[in-house]
């Protein structure tokens, strides 16, 4: 072996590529300094150092976070927070291999995004929204300008939670919508006591009767969006929660095990683990009783099914039948879009945000 | 595979575009498909198109916000085209002023009331833009009364008023107005005005212009420079006592010793917007680019903010900045690089929150 010799332990593990691979550009796209994402990884070998390297730059903005508190320099503070939420958010997202580290981590971004939550522009509200004898947790948000307003409820997906999607929330609040953004079952602050639920749109029917009993949201006005697998549950909520007006699917899955094969490691791990399977085997089972089929054709509403031509997650033949069943649909599919349409964020963002904004 | 001139481009300057507001994605995208740094300015000013044509169909529906958006992405894109690409004067001349067309036009939907204005230096024009802040939220700070202060914001050898959208916006959320100078050697008043070392009569030509408004409080005035303009913020402090406070990232001491040690895209741009005719007259005129003897003045509260990682300036001349000004604070990042653009979270609140103490009423 000759001297120079990549020492092993210097090149990144197969999983630690797969993250980096897939999810850099949501990363950024999310909030994430690209200086800071890349310096992270740069102290990151093996998968098991991924939840802790993240955490200590979580850490790091919380100590500047703090600094700036004790000077009184509020808006410094509350970006701090923001990102230190974030750091911790992106440790936990995908790893479960320590479900202690993991935990701590998730409760580090609840805590480190609530002390920006009150500072925010516009503010974020904490809120709880009874679901099946349980309280899942939001964030309500609401835009300049008189009340009533239009709503939006944001769904996140498979690894995302409810203080990811401010970042797209914003496109939403700056054109006049309020939004509610959900830890729904199986997602951030409800993964720990509910599963993964198939019939997401008992959430939706939870969310919306909530928002609607609010004076300020003008109840024929209120949209759905959702992410990823929360592409899913927002066809979920368009086939079956008629009061909602108008819903957008971000590369959203037709059915969860089409592409069961192919999706990486991490994603089929932290499926099996959020469904509640207790092995592989049940994990696809349980991928399968994510369908559409049988309900998309219900969906007659203004819907908009956005996908990327280069999604690696969800495909976007699963966008492309999904548009071809439900009535109501209009497809969108950027040709060179990743999954999340994140390289692209600016244009997929604004667009949907615009859409929503014209139909609600 | 990208030649040398490229590699150094993208190696120097990736954060910095990110930071200022170029998408990492189209950073990756535009940058990849270049061969050769002849061809860096087609390739940016290709990716402006996309943005300005995004711009055009957000503005024929409506709407409004996303328009200004995608105007600010071209402008920056059309700004980068140039920056330091000074291989064809004409295609620089039409990009910058591209840029500057995509800036007024994202100002007209994103800040409505920013103002583009005018003044005189020796006959010749320079430009600048005005921001004010939309609300006075942030309590006690600079911003408290309804005349806000003021902050001249400089860009340094590459930069120019386009530029700076994100960078205005850190004083302008703090409650201060901002005036982004085209100065001599910079952006569109530099085909006009050569770079000069005593930039000083640029900033004081700039406040006498201001000084007539009753909607800004030019008793709270404020200059703020990045890079080359770091040194441009010391002269004009030092000299125009108007100015109540300087803060400066990535600033140099001097540039004279710098010069032959530059990157050569960068030193190709400094004769170019100092119009020298040939190396040995631009080295002269970097030879003037000087503090000494000019910082004793400068007896107003400064902030040197400073990477020991750069790879332009020393941070020795940062150090010596600090020690010749009396009333200087120097904070030294360890990890940060050129202008600490790789912790634009770490100087660009510091910049901010210092300055909105320092004009505080």
């Amino acid at each position: 072996m000759s001297a120079t010799a990549i020492q092993p332990s210097m090149v990144p593990d197969e999983r630690v590529a797969s993250a980096t691979d897939h999810w850099a550009p949501r990363f950024i796209a999310n909030g994430t300094d690209y200086a800071d994402f890349v310096s992270t990884l740069a102290r990151i070998q093996r998968w098991d150092q991924w939840c802790a390297e993240w955490s200590r730059t979580g850490e790091r903005h919380a100590e500047l976070a703090s600094e700036a508190e004790s000077r009184g320099q509020l808006l410094t503070a509350t970006g701090a927070w923001r990102r230190a939420g974030l750091a911790f958010h992106w440790g936990k997202f995908v790893f479960t291999d320590d479900l202690v580290q993991q935990r701590a981590a998730h409760e580090r971004t609840v805590a480190c995004f609530a002390k920006a939550a009150a500072s925010l522009s516009p503010p974020a509200e904490r809120v709880e929204i009874p679901y099946d004898g349980q309280l899942l947790a939001g964030y309500l948000r609401l835009p300049a300008g008189p009340a009533p307003f239009p709503a939006v409820i944001m769904a996140p997906g498979l690894d995302s939670v409810k203080e990811e999607l401010q970042p797209t929330a914003e496109l939403l609040l700056d054109r006049g919508m309020a939004t509610l953004a959900i830890d729904g079952p199986g997602q951030g602050e409800a993964e720990y006591d509910l599963p993964i639920e198939p019939a997401y749109e008992k959430v939706a029917t939870a969310a919306f009767d909530w928002l609607a009993a609010r004076s300020d949201i003008d109840i024929d006005r209120i949209g759905f969006f959702g992410v990823s697998l929360g592409g899913y549950y927002a066809a979920r909520a368009a086939a079956s929660e008629q009061r909602l007006k108008a819903c957008v699917s971000l590369c959203g899955a037709y059915q969860f095990d089409l592409d069961w094969d192919t999706l990486p490691q991490l994603t089929r791990d932290t499926f099996q683990h959020r469904v509640g399977a207790s092995s592989p085997e049940d994990a696809r089972r349980a991928a399968g009783t994510l369908t559409m089929d049988g309900l998309a054709n219900q969906i007659v509403k203004p819907f908009l099914v956005v996908s990327g031509g280069r999604d690696r997650l969800l495909p976007p033949h699963h966008a492309e039948r999904l548009a071809r069943e439900a009535p109501g649909a209009e497809l969108v599919i950027y040709d060179d879009g990743n999954h999340g349409i994140t390289n692209r964020p600016y244009e997929s963002r604004s667009m949907m945000a615009d859409w929503l904004a014209d139909h609600l | 595979m990208s030649d040398e001139a490229i590699e150094s481009a993208i190696s120097h300057w990736a954060p910095r575009f990110t930071t200022q507001g170029v998408d990492p994605n189209d950073f990756r995208r535009v940058t990849a498909g270049l061969d050769t740094w002849a061809d860096w300015l087609d390739g940016w000013c290709a990716n402006g198109d996309e943005h300005a044509a995004l711009a055009n169909e957000a503005e024929a529906a409506g709407h409004w916000l996303t328009a200004g958006e995608a105007w600010q992405r071209a402008t920056l894109s059309y700004h980068f085209s140039k920056f330091v690409w000074v291989l064809d004067m004409e295609r620089h001349h039409r990009a910058t002023m591209q840029a500057v067309a995509a800036r007024r036009r994202a100002l007209q939907f994103l800040d409505p009331t920013a103002e583009r204005l005018e003044c005189q230096l020796d006959g010749e024009t320079l430009v600048g833009n005005l921001r004010r802040p939309t609300s006075l939220a942030n309590s006690g700070g600079a911003g408290s009364t309804a005349r806000p202060g003021l902050v001249l914001v400089l860009p340094g050898l590459d930069s120019a008023k386009e530029e700076f959208h994100r960078w205005e916006d850190v004083f302008l959320r703090r409650g201060m107005a901002t005036f982004s100078l085209d100065g001599p050697g910079q952006g569109e008043s530099g085909y006009r005005l050569p770079l000069r070392p005593d930039y000083e009569v640029a900033t004081s030509a700039a406040i006498d212009m201001l000084s007539g408004r009753d909607d800004i409080d030019m008793s709270r005035l404020g200059v703020a420079g990045v890079s080359m303009g770091g040194y441009y913020a010391a002269r004009s402090a030092a000299f125009d006592h108007r100015i109540k406070a300087a803060v400066t990232v990535g600033g140099p001491y001097e540039s004279g010793s710098r010069f032959d040690t530059r990157p050569a895209i960068s030193r190709d741009a400094f004769m170019q917007y100092s119009h020298a005719k040939s190396p040995e007259e631009a080295r002269e005129v970097a030879l003037k680019m000087t503090l000494e003897g000019a910082l004793p003045q400068l007896t107003q509260p400064m902030l040197v903010i400073f990477g020991r990682k750069d790879r332009l300036v020393p941070y020795e001349q940062a150090e010596r900045v600090a020690r010749e000004a009396p009333n200087a604070t120097l904070v030294m990042v360890e990890d940060g690089n050129h202008v600490c653009n790789n912790y634009p979270y770490l100087y660009q609140p510091m910049a901010g929150d210092w300055m909105s103490e320092q004009l505080r009423k």
